[in-house]
């Protein structure tokens, strides 16, 4: 299908081409300038003019009038509702990552030390449900958690109690972690098959005990696949809509969920892009902190 | 008016020269050799040759055509290419193809009489159909050339084809090369750090140094008259053995008065001087045996020098004098008789 | 990190030879019971979701309980005649081809310069083109439907301004897939051909793109499937008649759950299963997944 593309331009460029005399780089650079304007109109211009539309008042006919105002950044950052709205994604964040790469460590190591065949059978199991799509793998968390659902429904069977897992924080950190799981496991993975077979041993003949080659040299040497995954998902844990929204209660409003209401449903655009830029501002601070301090606590290169 | 002319070609990179101000005529039919050490710019003159560099200065032009500013597609050389970069995902009679498919509207036939001729010419008669990476070293090669010369371009350009082969590949192809130059004639720039290569390969040698051209003439007169201690260094320490070349047998030989040894270059024409050219490493000395005949000759140790981990003989075989080396302590004294045999000589351009 | 720098890790971690240090087998245990306590929990979590999808799938009733009650095929009749099935044929589908030919195209272009050619600040340009992973769905979607919006581009059409929109998510991703593959086939091969007498475009159609072949196909259906399953940036770009399947479960999951969502769910689970084989007989799964 490229080729037969290709064969048409080529055959239409021949008609057009001129002799002319070509520079060094015998056949320059065009063919770049095409996808780098493209990112540059479609990714740089549409953020920078997000943010730009921040400081405009929303104006329910006209959609935007244009008036400069600061008054979305404070309400954001003063009002406590929004600000308890960022604490809330800040620290459901958190917990998402730590559960991530509690449970993604030892999947990744499992992985990277285990026979071919498992490998590709557990990397199966862990890239497919990213490829799945996070609503179909949501209802599943639905079917478990409803309380007409799977879970409750074995509990009913057996002792008669029924428990309100979906529709609040538990059901949203769950799901979260679940959909982020896999991009803790694939950095872990990789630092560790990067590592050399010989280690281990040379560390346990040097007195050491299989815990301690574990803790003081595969742990350390695999922290900046570790850290990598984990601020990953932290990004994306703070930027979360879908998740939230389907398998949180009315009051679990994420940043995320915000953006969202404001921009489709109230149509109110720049409060959502004031809303955005401060996630995004919040996000990279955090991230930055977290990435000094690893470095500097443990001497990390990443 | 010559055939290839080069003038004042310059090439830099910012402060870095890669090729200063090197001019050259070459005759129609000739075989030109670059000569150089690594990084001596050689393969950046070929690739402005070639069309893939724009020089910096300087004219270059072939068969009456300015050649700068033309496209490589258009300027009708054929490139042989140090790894060769034959087509791994076409058959071998595609990558022949190739070029006649492009650059010449031929009939389908026609391409394929070309294909199969040249295939024949190159010793790989029937090859068509065979695919690329199921070759040997040396029949990709030939694939290669084949696929150049099938062209019959106005210029055949060699960036160092026979670096990455073994010695007895090497020697080989190296006979092919000089025997399809010889039955076609097409003019050859060939560029090279192996002297052997160069020496027995060109009408002309060009020895190039720090980008700077040195010498260019014959291989025998650069022999006998290096004018500089670069160039003498390069070509100093081998024997040139000045004799004729005869038949024996039927066969051709290199003779002298005294001895003669067999030449493998089946068209090497009778002729009153020639010069032949072979390494010291490359004359070895034996316990005395019986008389020589072929390769082996009986000769006299008549010199030896010690120099660390290698010793130098002068051997004199019949009315001519060798330089050997060989490695290690000396094994011989002078005046000890002793068995010669001579590997790899090759008969150089007089 | 280099080889030198991890064996110094290994010799400053460690005391030296001391006397018995080997671990109890009590703790040794408790330590593999929390690995393969931990294991088992992750590979659950990661699991358990999908294959409760498929198995309600198959419920007769409207319930969704687990283990099923017996075996139907009805929803999946009721995915031929739902929103799903519109959504899945005539919306996803369509996007997620266009969102891969265009992106494949793209990071084609951008590659072969960064691969073929010698530019100025080479790291950075790659790093440029890798931008678009750093920033997170949401915000591209809502950015877009902001410049979407304004008088002269509020006429383009969903379908187009969400095709846009997965172009800048997945160009990352074919942009690296193209690269590795040129990365790896010798550049003198279309100089070959050039010399030859063949043009520049034609020297790329016939003997540079067949070698890169299934690294350009892979990108592709990576494209592909993220367009397919992307459900944040879709969110905000939706709209009318055009809606993806992805938001379309969504927005019926706001207010209501039914296992028609399940056949749904499990029809896309084939259509992504049979895309992810194919990449990995292509490429191999290493080189999928390895920029992450």
């Amino acid at each position: 299908m490229l080729g037969t593309v290709l064969g048409m331009a080529t055959r239409l460029v021949r008609r057009v081409r001129k002799p002319v005399a070509l520079p060094d780089r015998f056949d320059g650079y065009a063919p770049i300038a095409v996808p780098a304007t493209y990112l540059l109109l479609f990714l740089l211009v549409p953020i920078a003019f997000a943010i730009f539309i921040s400081f405009f008042e929303y104006d329910a006919i006209t959609l935007i009038d244009w008036t400069f105002t600061t008054q979305y950044y404070q309400d954001l950052l003063g009002d406590s509702f929004y600000v308890s709205v960022l604490w809330y994604t800040v620290r459901l964040a958190f917990i998402v990552s730590a559960c991530a790469v509690l449970l993604g460590y030892p999947i990744g190591y499992y992985v990277a030390k285990t026979t071919p065949f498992r490998r590709q059978l557990a990397l199966l199991a862990v890239f497919l449900p990213l490829m799945v799509g996070t609503v179909a793998r949501i209802y599943g968390w639905i079917v478990l958690f409803a309380t007409n659902g799977v879970i409750n429904g074995f509990l009913g069977a057996l002792v008669g109690v029924e428990l309100s897992l979906l529709s609040n924080t538990f059901a949203v950190t769950v799901g979260l972690f679940s959909v982020f799981l896999p991009l803790v496991v694939l950095p872990v993975y990789s630092a560790i098959e990067d590592m050399p077979d010989s280690l281990v041993p040379a560390a346990r003949n040097l007195g050491a005990n299989r815990a301690e080659a574990f803790l003081k040299v595969e742990l350390p040497l695999s922290l900046p696949g570790l850290i990598s995954g984990t601020i990953f998902v932290f990004v994306l844990t703070m930027n979360s809509v879908v998740t939230p929204r389907l398998l949180g209660g009315r009051t679990d409003i994420t940043m995320g969920v915000l953006m969202y209401d404001n921009a489709v449903t109230n149509l109110n655009w720049p409060f959502a892009s004031a809303t955005g830029t401060v996630l995004t501002v919040t996000t990279t601070v955090l991230v930055y902190v977290y990435f000094k301090y690893v470095r500097g606590r443990m001497g990390v290169e990443t | 008016m010559s055939f290839v002319s080069l003038q004042n070609l310059t090439k830099e990179y910012g402060d870095v020269v890669a090729v200063d101000d090197v001019s050259i005529d070459v005759s129609e039919g000739e075989f030109v050799s670059i000569l150089g050490p690594s990084g001596s710019g050689k393969t950046t003159m070929l690739k402005a040759i070639a069309g893939f560099v724009e020089p910096t200065n300087g004219v270059i032009s072939v068969a009456g055509r300015d050649v700068i500013g033309l496209p490589p597609e258009d300027r009708n050389m054929g490139l042989v290419f140090q790894r060769l970069a034959l087509f791994p995902h076409m058959s071998v009679f595609d990558n022949v193809a190739f070029g006649l498919r492009h650059r010449e509207s031929l009939s389908k036939a026609e391409i394929e009489t070309r294909v199969e001729d040249i295939l024949k010419l190159v010793s790989l008669p029937g090859y068509g159909d065979r695919s690329i990476t199921n070759l040997s070293g040396g029949e990709q090669q030939r694939v290669a050339l084949a696929r150049v010369m099938v062209l019959e371009p106005d210029l055949l350009l060699y960036d160092e084809p026979l670096s990455d082969l073994d010695r007895q590949l090497r020697e080989e192809m190296r006979r092919e090369i000089k025997d399809l130059h010889d039955r076609m004639g097409i003019t050859s720039i060939y560029v090279t750090h192996n002297q052997r290569e160069a020496l027995t390969l060109s009408d002309r040698v060009l020895v190039l140094q720090d980008a700077q051209k040195v010498r260019c003439a014959p291989p025998s007169e650069i022999y006998s008259d290096p004018q500089s201690e670069f160039v003498a260094n390069f070509v100093g320490d081998s024997n040139f053995i000045s004799g004729q070349i005869g038949r024996q047998n039927g066969a051709p030989v290199f003779e002298t008065d005294s001895f003669s040894l067999p030449l493998d270059d089946a068209t090497a024409d009778e002729s009153d001087s020639s010069v032949l050219y072979i390494r010291p490493e490359d004359v070895k000395l034996n316990e005395p045996a019986t008389t020589g005949n072929g390769v082996s000759q009986p000769g006299r140790v008549t010199g030896t020098v010690h120099l660390g981990s290698v010793t130098e003989y002068d051997v004199e075989v019949g009315d001519r004098t060798f330089l050997a080396t060989d490695l290690g302590a000396p094994r011989y004294e002078d005046g000890d008789e002793v068995t010669v045999s001579f590997a790899d000589y090759g008969l150089v351009e007089a | 990190m280099s080889l030198a720098a991890m064996l110094s890790t290994v010799t400053d971690a460690l005391p030296g030879r001391s006397g018995s240090r080997s671990l109890s087998t009590p703790s040794l245990a408790l330590g593999m019971g929390v690995y393969y306590g931990l294991l088992v929990l992750g590979f659950a979590i990661l699991i358990v979701p999908i294959v409760l999808v498929i198995a309600v799938s198959f419920n007769p009733t409207e319930a969704q309980a687990f283990p099923p009650t017996g075996f139907s095929l009805r929803w999946y009749g009721e995915f031929l005649d739902s929103s799903f099935f519109n959504a899945f044929f005539a919306v996803s589908l369509p996007i997620a081809l266009a969102v891969g030919t265009v992106s494949t195209v793209l990071g084609l272009m951008a590659s072969y310069i960064v691969a073929r050619r010698d530019i100025p600040f080479e790291n950075e340009v790659v790093l440029y083109f890798l931008m678009p992973l750093v920033v997170p769905p949401a915000i591209i979607g809502l950015s877009l439907l902001l410049l979407f919006g304004l008088r002269p581009l509020s006429f383009v059409p969903p379908f187009v301004e969400l095709t846009v929109a997965h172009v800048v998510v997945t160009i990352p991703y074919t942009f690296l897939t193209s690269l590795t593959a040129l990365y790896s086939v010798d550049e003198e091969l279309e100089q070959a051909a050039r010399n030859l007498g063949a043009t520049k475009f034609n020297a790329f159609r016939e003997v540079t793109l067949p070698l890169i072949r299934s690294g350009v196909i892979s990108g592709f259906l990576l494209a592909f499937i993220l367009s397919f399953t992307d459900s944040t940036v879709a969110l905000f770009l939706s709209g009318g008649s055009t809606i993806t399947l992805p938001v379309e479960m969504f927005l019926f999951l706001q207010f209501d759950s039914s296992p028609l969502v399940a056949a749904t769910a499990t029809v896309q689970i084939l259509l992504v299963l049979v895309l992810v084989v194919l990449i990995g007989r292509l490429v191999g799964f290493k080189a999928v997944t390895a920029d992450l």
